[in-house]
């Protein structure tokens, strides 16, 4: 049966290929009503906060915002899009300083902020992430740590 | 609560070292909250989503992505499991605090193995730092750090997160308290 998704799509980048500087692909949404119900389904958050206006506004906050397990999720997956099936996202980071709120546009992205090799001789490469709205700019700053696999043949 | 009888630093030697969480996974890991949650993100990635591709992929079948792990560790928002052993409620895990609502600041994680459909997960939380972190909406907001750590079946350490949440009072309970905030 099809599945609905696309093997053909699953990049597999190589740690060589990796260029410092190189943006990675992230994506835009408009926080409306659908959002905040998949929100709620995919995370399973129920807090209130995140979906109740009024109780938003009693907590002392301009309107409901988006979870933690939204945020984190829309992050990783700038990552785990751009290692596709290579790979290992090892470490992951991020502070959330300003809220992703009702109505606001927001957009994800990833750029490649070095490439090493690590102090096990390791092939890395370190992400920085982040998401940003028309509204206040750049809300949550994020980053990752890529381990490749050694190719075959060579010795780490 | 009041700003006059709050002492930060009797509330960080009696709880900061405490295991105040461990929890373990309702059922095993499972393909459907997988797919709600790459639903909520309109993630297509095969790797989550379909069994015969991941098959063939770097991890022999389908993955948790990294944000989910910590749903299969615990017992979901509905029913309720009884409160039992080190488990506390809420935000703040019993940490006494003049408010009762909560925002996560900050989060790391260390993922170490991929953990796959099947799989049963645990945790363990540790609180690792508590302290006073004025905010605009409330200048007794209180910043609870926590270490959690999720092993498997074969008692493996999967991944480990630290989470900074900060806990601030309400409109409501600031002004009970007789300091409205401009």
């Amino acid at each position: 049966m099809p599945s609905g998704v696309d093997a053909a799509k699953l990049a597999r980048p190589a740690w060589a290929d990796a260029a410092i500087g190189q943006l990675l692909d992230g994506a835009e949404v408009t926080v409306d009503w659908n959002t905040v119900v998949l929100q709620v389904s995919g995370s399973q958050d129920w807090n209130r906060g995140h979906h109740d206006p009024d109780f938003a506004l009693e907590s002392g906050h301009p309107s409901i915002f988006l979870n933690t397990g939204w945020t984190s999720a829309v992050l990783f997956k700038v990552a785990s899009d751009w290692i596709g099936a290579s790979g290992w996202i090892e470490r992951f980071e991020f502070r959330m300083r300003q809220m992703n709120a009702f109505g606001d546009t927001v957009r994800s992205g990833g750029q490649v902020r070095d490439k090493r090799i690590d102090e096990s001789g390791r092939r890395v490469v370190d992400l920085d992430l982040w998401l940003e709205n028309g509204r206040v700019g750049r809300t949550t700053i994020a980053s990752a740590v890529v381990v490749f696999p050694t190719p075959v043949g060579e010795v780490e | 609560m009041t700003h006059d009888d709050y002492d930060i630093e009797v509330v960080k030697s009696a709880w900061i070292g405490s295991v105040v969480d461990r929890s373990e996974g309702r059922y095993p890991v499972e393909y459907d909250p997988i797919r709600r949650y790459c639903n909520m993100i309109h993630d297509n990635n095969p790797l989550y989503l379909d069994p015969d591709i991941a098959r063939g992929g770097p991890h022999a079948g389908v993955v948790v992505p990294g944000p989910l792990l910590p749903y299969f560790a615990g017992g979901g928002p509905w029913p309720r499991k009884p409160k039992t052993g080190a488990r506390r409620p809420g935000w703040t895990y019993g940490v006494p605090t003049p408010g009762d609502r909560g925002i996560n600041l900050e989060v790391s994680w260390e993922y170490r193995q991929p953990v796959r459909v099947g799989d049963r997960l645990s945790s363990e939380t540790r609180i690792v730092d508590i302290f006073v972190k004025p905010i605009k909406i409330d200048p007794q907001a209180v910043c609870i750090v926590t270490e959690l750590r999720l092993t498997n079946q074969r008692d493996e350490v999967v991944a480990a997160c630290r989470n900074s949440v900060l806990v601030h009072r309400s409109k409501r309970q600031i002004a009970a308290a007789g300091n409205p905030v401009a």
